[in-house]
């Protein structure tokens, strides 16, 4: 230790009382490296709370890896990364769910879930996939934030830089960082790496210029080439419109896709394909799938799935339901009522986190199975009861940016309404009254939730789910987003035809010690016209797969007469029009406190004021209005980088000298009586005898590259020239006439050559005399 | 030495495009009316021509070496010519003293010459009882100083005083030297374990170095057809006195140095310490300048442009500069060509 190293030391940005630019230039681009992947893990934050925590990390390990850069050798600075790792690691761990007795017992499990979670990660699975992804996010950053800018200190620009490269990489690899950060933080490293070895080798202005050039050219290939294959660079993050794609997606892929991540399109096709055939005693919401994080542009399920090894546990009591499905079309979900509790007929199959049964295998057509769900019990409501303290974090989780107006209208709404059930009821009921259906909408931008409530007329299911499960937990009611597929044409007593059309999102909302109930905000009316027509339309283009052999006869909205088992409120068209069975479900019915849809027009809400309360904020609507304004960040951005490229690319080849040059040459109109006319005049003619002859030597006098010329050539004028500018600029012989004489020789001499901006000088000749 | 242009423009607004006669109004322009108008440009480019044919007549091809000592004499610089003996140093000196009717000297530089040897003496006059100065060698107009740098550095300096001052302290009384004053010195430099580095400060006191080098076969054969038998050096007639030359140099010292002439020498300087460890000094700026005028004045021009400055740069420089040790390969005159490709012409 102790031994001065030239590189690896500690200053700030003085160098012999100067400022090093080239320094500042390496921390800034150091700062742009770690900003874009700060800035990814401030929008995890935003969406799932602790940005001020993120920041205040960040911050403090800025100023600790200053304070350590000053004093401290690398080795120190590596052995607080390695503790910091270690915490943040810890921290996370206790997170989702570690104990202490796992890590004195099974220290391989944590570090298996630990690599688990870092695999799906670098797979090209969104951060926001994981667990507890605000704690990772807390977590993650200070310790590469530290390494990193205790490197920038100390000079090790190309370590520092690969330290914040590498946190971006994460991100890169993980599809969360668009492109745009992406290149943004590539700017970043670039500029590190090329100040750090500026400074190093004390450059000129010259290299710099350079280095702009390389940082366009990057810009302008990043244009051309997507950074990560797959469309890795789009996150749930980023507002995609499938529509620029140029066909709509399906509902159905859209919503009960089994990806991890739905994002909220436009407009949207439905799909007259046969995909189950379901035998059921209950008419009921048959569910494949769970959204639980809502970013404010789509949604996010999170969690893992585990082998289904038996039963799960339901409900204590309730009503249990038993359905056989018969597979149809190829596809690899199990539908099943809420809550399934064990499934039979099937080879392997495995149970996510939100007790949803997912096949592990694309399943043929023909495939039965029987699966017994466990309806929760309207018994067992405990309106006062207590949440789970996870639960009740876990899924009352909104987007910081999210309006606050979605709060306001909902506390409005709710005001006066006791416990979690009713106020379920009066949102859902609200919303199908206020709202219409409508598969022909384009998608907002800003946050849906906030955007359907208040901007939009219409909208489809996942609007209006997002728009629920928004509205309750902002009146911190634990609600979740459920897809699956509801309503299917009933073809017997207890038989079921389910098609892609018939895929569906809905809500479901946490009563304490009933479980989790099911709510739907859509208005079921609108909805079923709409698919009638698609599957007449279907069955007359001869469209193959709409049909089973039950089905294929019977109208689309063919109901047996069901009053036969006694349950009235059995089928889609019921008074209550939401299409749940009352007793199972507990949706609104003859006997609810709730009005009727139907009958009631005034729930008191002027929706107006509340959006005139926000104008502060960006009204998801302004970006659609600005699109003839400004272009946005990405083009200006862009455009600013390549632009930046051409002006140092210009100035590295004097384009702007050149010019004036150019300009010089050709117009000469007034003598000034200075030696500028000599000077200028010479330079013309010279101009034109590098044309005509051959260009001066660089060190040529102009004295010996004449006397070569007039060898050659016999030109009165051109040797006056040059005797005129030789005695002018060497002998001091300067005044108005002979500035005068030389400038209209030169004009002569450049309008008997030059053809472009010559012959149109007025010949001076006449009135130099 | 600014030349009022006002004047010359005014008395002929439609001057024909002849250099000479332009310049001759100039130079009278110049002058005052009371003093003779012998500074005349043309006079000095005439009389450089006879006394280059002149001296020519004797010393067969060398005509650009004759130009460059006509050119320090009238630029009242010395010269250090440097070459392997025999090939006409002292015949040059000679001629050229012969030419412009100088009286001329020559002082074989050994290891046991002393100051006094160069400067002259005081000696006692028995018939008087008081001190005469006999003067020494150095009392010429021309004085060839054979091999200098075979002479101990005590000696050598003093010449110092000499070449600079045109003057010489013998026990406290200064003599004026003859003027025009000329040192023409020759180094030995083909026998180095025999002589003395000569000290910086007295080279830099030399206005320019200059090579005689090997005359061609065709030279050498009418060199010897004339010289062999009757050497032409005895019927030698001059072509010029010595107040013709006195007149010359005043005329030289008038020519004009504009602004970007001055810069570009300056630069041609500065150039030079770059990649030396001694670059041409301030003193050796103002040769080249001076020596530049002159080289303007025998061309017949009263005014310096760059092409006089690009001949003279590395006669006057390269002597200057001494290359650093890394550098060893290189000497003062490749990186005074340096120095000319760097620095544009202005």
């Amino acid at each position: 230790m102790g031994v001065a190293n030239t590189v690896d030391r500690f200053e700030w940005f003085t160098l012999e009382d100067e400022v090093d630019y080239y320094r500042v230039g390496a921390l800034v681009g150091l700062a742009m490296v770690s900003a874009a992947s700060v800035r990814m893990l401030y929008e995890i934050t935003v969406i799932l709370g602790g940005s001020t925590r993120l920041l205040i990390g960040v911050t403090a390990a800025i100023i600790a890896a200053w304070l350590v850069a000053k004093r401290f050798p690398l080795r120190t600075a590596l052995y607080i990364f390695s503790g910091l790792v270690f915490i943040s690691y810890l921290w996370y761990f206790f997170a989702v769910g570690g104990d202490l007795r796992m890590i004195v017992t099974t220290p391989y499990l944590i570090i298996a879930h630990t690599l688990d979670d870092t695999i799906t990660i670098l797979t090209g699975m969104s951060v926001l996939t994981i667990g507890e992804t605000d704690v990772w996010a807390r977590s993650f950053a200070p310790a590469p934030i530290f390494l990193a800018w205790y490197l920038g200190f100390r000079r090790r620009y190309a370590l520092a830089s690969m330290v914040a490269g590498g946190m971006m990489l994460v991100f890169v690899f993980s599809g969360d960082l668009g492109w745009w950060w992406t290149l943004f933080g590539s700017t970043g490293i670039v500029l590190t790496l090329g100040f750090g070895a500026f400074e190093a080798r004390r450059a000129s202005v010259k290299h710099v210029e350079w280095l702009v050039i390389i940082i366009a050219v990057m810009a302008t290939t990043a244009l051309l080439v997507p950074f990560i294959p797959g469309g890795g660079a789009m996150g749930p993050l980023s507002f995609i419109d499938d529509d620029t794609e140029g066909n709509h997606s399906t509902i159905e892929s859209n919503v009960v896709g089994s990806g991890s991540e739905l994002r909220i399109v436009g407009e949207v096709d439905l799909s007259p394909t046969v995909r189950y055939t379901i035998e059921s005693s209950d008419d009921v919401y048959w569910r494949t799938g769970i959204y639980d994080r809502y970013t404010g542009s789509g949604w996010v399920r999170t969690g893992d799935l585990e082998p289904y090894t038996g039963p799960q546990d339901g409900p204590e009591s309730g009503q249990t339901v038993i359905q056989d499905v018969r597979i149809e079309s190829p596809i690899d979900r199990l539908p099943a009522a809420s809550r399934p509790t064990s499934i039979s007929g099937m080879g392997d199959i495995s149970v996510s986190e939100h007790g949803s049964f997912v096949a592990d295998e694309q399943l043929e057509p023909g495939t039965t199975y029987r699966v017994a769900s466990v309806l929760p019990d309207p018994a067992d409501i405990d309106e006062d009861g207590d949440y789970p303290t996870a639960l009740y974090e876990h899924y009352t989780q909104l987007p910081e940016d999210m309006p606050s107006r979605v709060h306001d209208v909902t506390a409005e709404l709710t005001e006066g309404a006791d416990g979690p059930v009713e106020k379920a009821q009066i949102i859902e009921a609200w919303l199908q009254h206020e709202k219409d259906y409508s598969w022909n909408v384009s998608r907002p931008s800003g946050d849906v939730a906030d955007a359907f409530i208040f901007e939009m007329d219409a909208g489809y299911c996942t609007y209006f789910a997002t728009a629920m499960v928004a509205m309750l937990r902002s009146a911190d009611v634990p609600a979740r987003m459920a897809v699956g597929y509801a309503n299917g044409q009933q073809v017997d007593d207890d038989r079921y035809v389910v098609r892609g059309m018939n895929s569906h999102a809905w809500v479901e909302v946490y009563v304490p010690d009933a479980g989790w109930m099911t709510f739907d905000p859509t208005p079921p009316a609108e909805w079923s016209g709409e698919r009638t027509d698609i599957l007449e339309q279907a069955r007359e283009d001869g469209v193959e797969n709409v049909d089973t052999d039950e089905s294929a006869d019977l109208p689309f909205d063919y109901e047996p007469d069901l009053n036969g088992d006694g349950d009235e409120n059995d089928t889609i068209n019921d008074t209550d029009q939401n299409g749940l069975d009352d007793d199972d479900q507990l949706i609104g019915g003859p006997d609810d406190p709730i009005p009727e849809p139907g009958a009631v027009h005034d729930f008191g809400i002027d929706l107006d004021e509340f959006r005139a309360q926000d104008t502060g904020g960006q009204l998801p609507g302004d970006d659609d209005e600005g699109v003839w304004g400004l272009p946005d960040r990405d083009v200006l951005g862009l455009l600013a980088i390549v632009l930046s490229g051409l002006i140092a690319g210009a100035h590295r080849v004097n384009a702007h000298d050149r010019m004036r040059r150019q300009l010089r040459l050709r117009w000469h109109r007034r003598a000034s009586g200075s030696i500028d006319d000599f000077n200028r005049s010479l330079e013309r003619v010279e101009w034109v005898l590098a044309s005509k002859y051959r260009p001066r030597r660089p060190h040529e006098t102009q004295r010996k590259y004449h006397r070569l010329y007039s060898m050659s050539h016999d030109d009165a004028r051109v040797d006056r020239v040059f005797e005129l500018c030789e005695q002018a600029r060497f002998a001091g012989e300067i005044d108005s006439q002979r500035a005068e004489e030389v400038v209209k020789l030169t004009n002569e001499i450049v309008a008997d050559t030059v053809v472009f901006g010559g012959r149109l000088l007025p010949s001076r000749s006449n009135t130099a005399s | 030495m600014a030349v009022p242009v006002v004047g010359s423009s005014q008395t002929s607004p439609h001057r024909p495009m002849n250099e000479s006669d332009n310049t001759t109004q100039r130079g009278t322009v110049d002058q005052p009316d009371d003093e003779p108008l012998t500074h005349d440009i043309t006079a000095v480019a005439t009389t450089a021509e006879e006394v280059i044919d002149n001296v020519g007549g004797i010393l067969v091809g060398h005509r650009d070496t004759v130009e460059h000592v006509l050119i320090a004499v009238l630029a009242r610089g010395h010269v250090m010519l440097e070459d392997v003996p025999g090939v006409g140093k002292t015949m040059l000196s000679k001629a050229l003293a012969g030419s412009i009717d100088c009286s001329f000297r020559r002082i074989q530089f050994t290891p046991d010459l002393l100051p006094s040897d160069i400067t002259g003496v005081n000696v006692f006059n028995q018939k008087t009882q008081s001190f005469e100065f006999q003067p020494g060698p150095i009392f010429a107009n021309i004085v060839l100083g054979d091999e200098i740098n075979r002479a101990p550095p005590k000696t050598q300096s003093a010449m110092l005083e000499a070449m600079e001052e045109q003057q010489v302290t013998i026990d406290g009384i200064t003599h004026q030297l003859p003027h025009p004053f000329t040192v023409m010195a020759t180094r030995n430099i083909v026998e180095p374990h025999r002589t003395y580095e000569l000290p910086i400060a007295e080279l830099d006191r030399f206005m320019k170095t200059v090579k005689m080098g090997y005359p061609s076969e065709r030279q050498e054969i009418e060199l010897l057809e004339r010289v062999v038998g009757d050497h032409p050096i005895e019927e030698l007639e001059p072509v010029i006195d010595t107040e013709g030359v006195r007149d010359a140099q005043i005329a030289v010292s008038n020519v004009t140095i504009e602004e970007p002439i001055r810069l570009y020498a300056t630069k041609l300087a500065t150039r030079t310490r770059k990649r030396a460890d001694l670059g041409a000094s301030p003193r050796g700026t103002i040769a080249l300048l001076r020596a530049s005028q002159a080289r303007a004045a025998i061309n017949g021009r009263d005014y310096v442009i760059p092409d006089d400055v690009k001949d003279e740069a590395v006669h006057v420089l390269a002597h200057r500069v001494r290359p650093t040790l890394e550098d060893s390969e290189l000497d003062g005159t490749q990186l005074v060509k340096e120095a000319l490709d760097d620095v544009p012409i202005p």
